[in-house]
């Protein structure tokens, strides 16, 4: 932003920007939400990214950031959109489902309150797939959000209420939660950058559980530079979060763009039945990576094939689980009846037909006499999955595919066949089965003018790694200079 | 290749599509029943590749790591010091207006 900025040039800045000319004094926090908050009234009827919006709220903590000025603060008066299945204190969290939609919990999750500290501004909430399941936002009880590439297009999902507010300039920051790839194939989808850390390295309290050992918080943003700001702010070691990890802080600072000595494998044998225009842009990143003095090698991951079959046992097995707590007496809606028996089936009818199909399969894999076959085996497979991936990573240094194996397909298109819809997870579930962390970036276009992007997978706790290579390829094409017709 | 044999690919019927609704507490019509008995057994005939694979080197893993059966990240349980701390504000979890927890009335209603 130049010291001329208007309200009209905040849509579209990055988090690095509105910080700077804040801390400068070009501008205010309260001119940064007042155009933030413009900008989602004028866009937003057209995309549905967002399901709730505190204006009053946003502009009072703006205020007081004005007021008290904490300079220093890494994320000063920057707008951040939540998805709606992260608790914010007082605010609607309904994780997109009618048996949440009166929810308001009473506390706000360990990385709302972390970015808030940092000095970001939650502006609202995003829309999901209801409870997170599913890949491409249309099992919101509330309406699916539109890509703003192509508005006849799903943004993907679980977390499409945040790509799509991220991608069209609303907000530099959106946060989004990944359980099988849920923030990265959103981020391929429409455009921006989608980082799932390591398993443990973001705290998960005030996450509406989904599957409890895949969830991952994890943010989008449309620079690398905003990803690692965002990332740092977000993660460390938190009480009330037992899996989170006591690891050193993410240690990245952008570069040169050169990936001199860096190994990346290409596990090829995957690749089969991707769209020829993914697989164009992919391989011509590929080429960038050498370019830029990375050493590309094919490898094998013997069982990452199975991965959505082990992914759909275990993941709605735990998401059964999980559920079970929607039973009318602790959260949300509440059906009114004559027993407790018929209370708990009344209120439970309010669950989505992906919600209850993915519960019903949770139920059955874990039920007696179906638990060896297919949860425990399930669990075993997981294993061989993460054993493929450490020796992988004895030879290469990060693990290259696309993200997802189609650019952002047609709303309606898919939604009747849930088995293919689960297809569409092929590359980004094996991350969160073996707990390690993954980056999607956009790579160029594909068909239709569509976004598509590439994934690199690295070692547990080696986000560095990740962001130097996501920033090679930004450096490298000129996606940054890509808008989409629908924007801020 | 991963080679698979034998495998168990489960017929499933009305009946227990209606059994495994009631282990979930799941209210279904008889449509959803319908569409969930072929939708179902899709899914599971799918994943039934699972079973295919030999996971024995991993059941004798387990054996002495029990918990890298079910972790993403296998490590040892996290205890945090036995110290007093704040819990959540009164004023946050408790009905604002009578600062008790509200609920419907079970009594002489």
């Amino acid at each position: 932003m130049t010291s001329s900025t208007s309200a009209r040039d905040v849509p579209g800045t990055t988090a690095c920007e509105i910080r700077a000319a804040i801390a400068a004094g070009r501008t205010t926090a309260t001119q940064v939400c007042r155009a933030t908050l413009d900008a989602i009234d004028r866009v937003d009827p057209r995309l549905h990214a967002f399901l709730f919006v505190d204006r009053e709220g946003a502009l009072a903590r703006a205020a007081e950031l004005d007021r008290t000025r904490p300079v220093d603060a890494p994320l000063l008066g920057v707008p951040v959109a939540v998805k709606d299945n992260i608790c914010t204190l007082g605010q609607p969290t309904t994780a997109a489902s009618r048996l949440l939609e009166t929810y308001r919990p009473p506390y706000s999750a360990t990385v709302v309150s972390r970015l808030e500290a940092a000095g970001a501004i939650v502006i609202g909430k995003t829309n999901l797939d209801e409870f997170a399941m599913g890949s491409s936002t249309e099992h919101s009880a509330f309406g699916p959000t539109f890509n703003p590439w192509a508005t006849d297009r799903v943004p993907g999902g679980s977390s499409g209420g945040s790509a799509a507010a991220v991608a069209a300039g609303l907000v530099p920051i959106a946060l989004g939660s990944d359980t099988g790839g849920s923030v990265r194939q959103p981020a391929a989808l429409c455009g921006v950058l989608g980082l799932k850390p390591t398993y443990g390295r973001v705290s998960r309290y005030g996450l509406i559980a989904f599957a409890s050992s895949l969830d991952q918080i994890a943010p989008f943003a449309r620079t690398t530079e905003d990803a690692a700001l965002v990332l740092r702010a977000m993660t460390g070691v938190d009480a009330r979060d037992a899996t989170t990890a006591a690891e050193p802080p993410v240690d990245y600072r952008a570069g040169d763009a050169r990936l001199d000595g860096v190994r990346i494998g290409v596990p090829r044998h995957l690749l089969d039945g991707i769209e020829p225009d993914v697989d164009a842009r992919f391989e011509a990143a590929l080429a960038e990576l050498t370019a830029a003095g990375a050493a590309v090698k094919e490898i094998e991951l013997k069982h990452a094939p199975l991965a959505v079959p082990v992914y759909y046992l275990v993941g709605n097995a735990e998401a059964s689980s999980n559920l079970a707590r929607y039973d009318g007496v602790r959260y949300g809606f509440r059906a009114e009846s004559s027993t407790v028996s018929e209370m708990y089936y009344k209120t439970r009818a309010a669950f989505g037909a992906e919600v209850k199909r993915r519960i019903m399969i949770g139920t059955y894999v874990l039920s007696a006499g179906y638990c060896d076959e297919f949860y425990v085996k399930a669990q075993g497979v997981r294993s061989l999955i993460r054993r493929d991936y450490a020796a992988a990573f004895e030879s290469v240094d990060l693990v290259a595919t696309p993200t997802s194996p189609t650019t952002a397909f047609r709303l309606g298109e898919r939604v009747g066949d849930p088995l293919q819809m689960y297809l569409s997870d092929i590359f980004t579930v094996p991350a969160n089965l073996a707990g390690l962390p993954a980056v999607s970036v956009p790579c160029g276009e594909g068909a239709s003018h569509l976004p598509v992007g590439i994934q690199f997978t690295g070692r547990a706790f080696d986000e560095a790694l990740l962001l130097r290579a996501a920033h090679a390829i930004e450096r490298r094409t000129d996606w940054l200079a890509h808008r989409p017709p629908v924007r801020g | 290749m991963i080679e698979c044999y034998d495998l168990r690919v489960p017929s499933l019927t009305a009946d227990e599509v209606r059994h495994i609704a009631t282990l979930a507490r799941l209210e279904l019509n008889e449509l959803e029943v319908e569409r969930l008995t072929i939708e179902l057994a899709a899914i599971l005939e799918y994943a039934a590749q699972v079973q295919g694979v030999d996971t024995a080197t991993v059941r004798a893993a387990d054996a002495e790591e029990p918990a890298s059966r079910t972790a993403a990240v296998p490590a040892d349980t996290a205890l945090r010091a036995d110290v007093l701390v704040p819990s959540l504000p009164r004023n946050h979890v408790l009905d604002s207006d009578t600062g008790f927890f509200t609920v419907p009335r079970v009594l002489g209603g």
